[in-house]
C-alpha cells in the first residue's frame, strides 16, 4: 500500500531527526488498513447524509400519518428516546456504515423534541436554548464525525433563533467577526490542538468544518439582511476585526513558507493584503468569504477553497448590485479595481522572471 | 505520495509527536510550498483583473445600451468575440489563457444571439437561439479542447433540447423528457471516452452525476404514470446501472459506487410510495433506506479493502 509506506517512511524520517520519537508501527499499521481512503471518506459521509435525511422523512411522515404529532407528550418522549439512542450508538460504535442511522435517529430526535416542546407552549427562544444545550451536549459527548458537524449547525441556527427573538441582531456581523477569527486561531494552531491529544484534538475535523459551514451559511445570511439591522460603524467594525483575521493569516502563512523574506517585507505584503479588502469596508462578507478561500488553499481543504471561490464571487456580484450608484459609476469603480488587479499581476509576474532570469 | 489529514491525525493518535513535529509535518505533506503560492497569487491577480474589467465593460454598456444604434450594440459584441480568438492564437500566450479566452469568445456568442433577438424581436423560439449558439461552438470545443467549454456546450445541448420539447413539441410526458435527457448524456459520455479526449476524472464525475440524475428522475417518475415510455427508460436505467456500476470498479472509485446507491435509493423509495402511501410503506421505506446505507457502505468499505490488498 502507497499510503501505508509513506506514512512508515515519514515516520522513519521523523525518528531520525529525533530518536526520542516513539511511535507504534502495529497500530498505525492495523489503522491505516481498517481505515478507508480520504476521499472515500467524504462520499460515505454523502451518503449517509443522504440516507439519514431519506429516513427521516420517511419516519416523519409515520408519525404525521399516524397522528402522533397531535400529541406534545408522545413527541418529547420518542424524541428523548431517540436522542440517548443517537447518542449511545455515537459513543459505542465506530462504524462508518452505522452513521445514516445515528444521523437519522439525531436529526429525528431533535425534530421532535423541538415540536413536542411547542405543544407545551414553550416559546422559541427556551426551545431554542434547550437545543442548544442537547447540541453542545452531543458535541462533548460523542466523537463520531456527522453528529459532531450537525450539533455545530445546530446549535449556531439555534442561537441565531434566541439574537433574533431577543431583537439583538445587531450583534450578528460581531459574532460572524469573532467566528472568523476562532476558526482562523484554530486552524493556525492545528499542531498545537492535535499534539494536546486531548477531546478537542480527536474533534478538531468535524468541529473546523462545522464552524466554516456556519460562517459560510452567516456571510449569506448577513448580505440578504442588508442594512437592515445595524448602523454602519458596527459593520465597519466587524469588518475591521476579519480584515485583522485575514492579515494575521497571510502573516503567519508567509512567515513559515518564506522565511528568507525579511521583516518589513513581510510586513509590507501582510498590509497590502489588508488594506487591499479595506474598500469593503461595509461590506463584510466580501472578506469573510475571501479568509475562507484562503483557508482551504493554505491548509489544503479542497471543499473550503471551492466554497470560498463560489462565496466570494456570490458576495463581490452582491456587493456591486446593492451599490446605489448609477450604472456608469459602477463600471468606472469595477474597470478602475480590474486594471489595479492586473498592473499588479503584471508587476509581479515581471520580478519573477527577472529572478528566475 | 502525500499524506492526507487523515494519515496525520493515526500518526499523532499512536506517537508521542510534538506540536513541532506535528506542524512540520503539515508543512511538508499538507500546506501548498512557495512555487504553489505564487502560482496561486498570480492566477488570482489575472482572473480578478479580467472578471473586473469585463463586468466594468458590461456595465458600461448597460448604462449606454438604450442610447446606442443597433449597429453599435452588435458591433461591440462581435468585436469582443473576434478581439478575444484573435488573442488566443498568439503563440506566447498562456495555454490556460488561451483556452479562458476562448469560452469567452463562446459565452459572447450567445450574448450576440440575444442582443440580436432583442433587437430585431424576430419571433423565433428561444430554443433557435440556443440551438444556433451550440452549434457555433461546436469547433471551437473540439479545437480547444477546455473542459470547462466543454462543460458549457453539453449545458447548452441539455438546454436547447429541453426548450424545444416545452415550446415546439406537443407532449405533456415527463417520462418521454427525460428519457431523451439521458441518451443525450450517454452519447457525451461515449464520445467523450471513445475519441480518447484527456479529460481529468472530475470532468467525467460530473457528466455521470447529470446522467445519473436524469434517469433516476425519469424511472422515478415512471412508476404509476401512463407514459408509453415506461418500458424505455427501465431498460434505461438498468443498462446504465450495469456500465456505471463497471466503470466504477475498474477505475476503483467509490464514487460511482456511491452515486448508483443513492440513485437506488431514490427509485425504489418512489417504487413503494407509488404502491401504497399509508404507515406500512412508509415504515418499509425508513427500514429499506436505511439498511441500503448500511449495506451499501459496508460493501463498499470490504470493496476498497479488497483493492488496497
Amino acid at each position: 500500500m502507497n499510503n501505508l509506506n509513506s506514512i512508515l517512511f515519514v515516520l522513519t524520517e521523523v525518528k531520525n531527526r529525533n530518536s526520542a520519537t516513539q511511535y507504534d508501527e502495529n497500530e498505525i499499521i492495523a489503522q491505516v488498513q481498517s481505515h478507508v481512503t480520504h476521499k472515500s471518506t467524504t462520499v460515505f459521509k454523502i451518503v449517509s447524509i443522504v440516507g439519514g435525511l431519506l429516513s427521516v422523512a420517511a419516519f416523519l411522515s409515520i408519525l404525521f400519518i399516524s397522528n402522533i404529532f397531535n400529541s406534545g407528550f408522545s413527541m418529547l418522549t420518542l424524541g428523548v428516546l431517540l436522542y440517548f439512542s443517537s447518542i449511545y450508538l455515537g459513543i459505542k460504535s465506530s462504524q462508518l456504515y452505522l452513521d445514516s442511522l445515528s444521523f437519522g435517529l439525531y436529526m429525528s430526535s431533535i425534530f421532535l423534541i423541538a415540536i413536542g416542546l411547542k405543544e407545551f407552549d414553550l416559546k422559541e427562544i427556551q426551545i431554542s436554548v434547550i437545543i442548544s444545550i442537547l447540541s453542545l451536549t452531543t458535541i462533548s459527548i460523542v466523537k463520531d464525525y456527522i453528529l459532531i458537524y450537525i450539533s455545530i449547525l445546530i446549535f449556531f441556527i439555534s442561537l441565531t433563533i434566541i439574537i433574533f427573538e431577543s431583537e439583538i441582531e445587531n450583534i450578528l456581523q460581531p459574532a460572524l467577526a469573532i467566528l472568523v477569527w476562532i476558526i482562523v486561531l484554530l486552524m493556525s494552531n492545528e499542531s498545537k490542538v492535535l499534539a494536546r491529544r486531548n477531546g478537542l484534538s480527536l474533534r478538531f475535523g468535524p468541529i473546523v468544518s462545522g464552524l466554516t459551514t456556519v460562517v459560510s451559511m452567516g456571510i449569506i445570511f448577513v448580505l440578504r439582511l442588508g442594512t437592515r439591522t445595524e448602523p454602519d460603524t458596527l459593520i465597519a467594525f466587524s469588518t475591521i476585526v476579519i480584515i485583522a483575521a485575514f492579515s494575521y493569516l497571510i502573516f503567519t502563512e508567509l512567515e513559515q513558507r518564506f522565511d528568507k523574506l525579511d521583516k518589513n517585507r513581510l510586513i509590507m505584503y501582510t498590509v497590502i493584503g489588508g488594506l487591499a479588502l479595506v474598500p469593503s469596508i461595509f461590506c463584510l462578507s466580501i472578506p469573510a468569504s475571501i479568509v475562507i478561500l484562503f483557508l482551504g488553499f493554505i491548509f489544503g481543504h479542497r471543499m473550503f477553497f471551492l466554497l470560498g471561490i463560489l462565496l466570494t464571487i456570490y458576495c463581490i456580484g452582491q456587493y456591486y448590485y446593492n451599490l446605489e450608484f448609477t450604472l456608469l459609476t459602477k463600471s468606472i469603480l469595477m474597470f478602475i479595481t480590474g486594471l489595479l488587479f492586473l498592473i499588479i499581476y503584471f508587476v509581479v509576474n515581471y520580478q519573477r522572471n527577472e529572478s528566475t532570469s | 505520495m502525500k499524506l492526507s489529514r487523515q494519515d496525520i491525525n493515526i500518526i499523532v493518535k499512536n506517537s508521542n509527536l510534538n506540536s513541532q513535529q506535528i506542524q512540520d509535518l503539515i508543512n511538508d505533506e499538507i500546506k501548498p510550498d512557495q512555487n504553489s503560492w505564487k502560482v496561486f497569487i498570480s492566477r488570482a491577480l489575472l482572473l480578478l483583473g479580467l472578471a473586473f474589467v469585463v463586468a466594468g465593460i458590461f456595465f458600461f454598456f448597460a448604462y449606454n445600451w438604450d442610447g446606442l444604434h443597433k449597429f453599435v450594440k452588435l458591433g461591440i459584441i462581435a468585436s469582443l468575440i473576434v478581439a478575444s480568438t484573435l488573442f488566443s492564437i498568439r503563440s506566447n500566450v498562456n495555454d490556460l489563457v488561451k483556452k479562458i479566452l476562448v469560452s469567452f469568445a463562446a459565452l459572447m456568442v450567445g450574448a450576440f444571439f440575444a442582443v440580436f433577438g432583442q433587437i430585431y424581436q424576430t419571433g423565433a423560439s428561444a430554443y433557435q437561439l440556443f440551438l444556433a449558439w451550440t452549434i457555433l461552438i461546436v469547433i471551437w470545443c473540439f479545437a480547444v479542447d477546455f473542459e470547462i467549454l466543454w462543460l458549457i456546450f453539453v449545458a447548452l445541448v441539455h438546454l436547447t433540447f429541453g426548450l424545444y420539447y416545452e415550446q415546439a413539441v406537443d407532449k405533456n410526458d415527463p417520462v418521454l423528457f427525460f428519457c431523451i435527457h439521458t441518451i443525450i448524456s450517454s452519447v457525451f459520455i461515449i464520445v467523450f471516452y471513445k475519441y480518447k479526449f484527456s479529460k481529468p476524472e472530475w470532468f467525467f464525475k460530473i457528466l455521470f452525476f447529470v446522467l445519473l440524475g436524469f434517469v433516476s428522475v425519469g424511472a422515478a417518475l415512471s412508476f404509476g404514470s401512463n407514459s408509453k415510455f415506461i418500458i424505455p427508460i427501465s431498460l434505461e436505467y438498468f443498462i446504465i446501472f450495469y456500465f456505471v456500476g463497471r466503470h466504477g470498479i475498474v477505475k476503483k472509485d467509490i464514487y460511482y459506487l456511491a452515486l448508483l446507491l443513492i440513485s437506488v435509493q431514490i427509485v425504489v423509495s418512489s417504487f413503494l410510495l407509488n404502491i401504497s402511501t399509508d404507515v406500512g410503506m412508509f415504515f418499509a421505506i425508513c427500514i429499506f433506506v436505511l439498511a441500503a446505507s448500511i449495506g451499501g457502505i459496508y460493501s463498499m468499505k470490504k470493496l476498497i479493502k479488497s483493492w488496497n490488498e
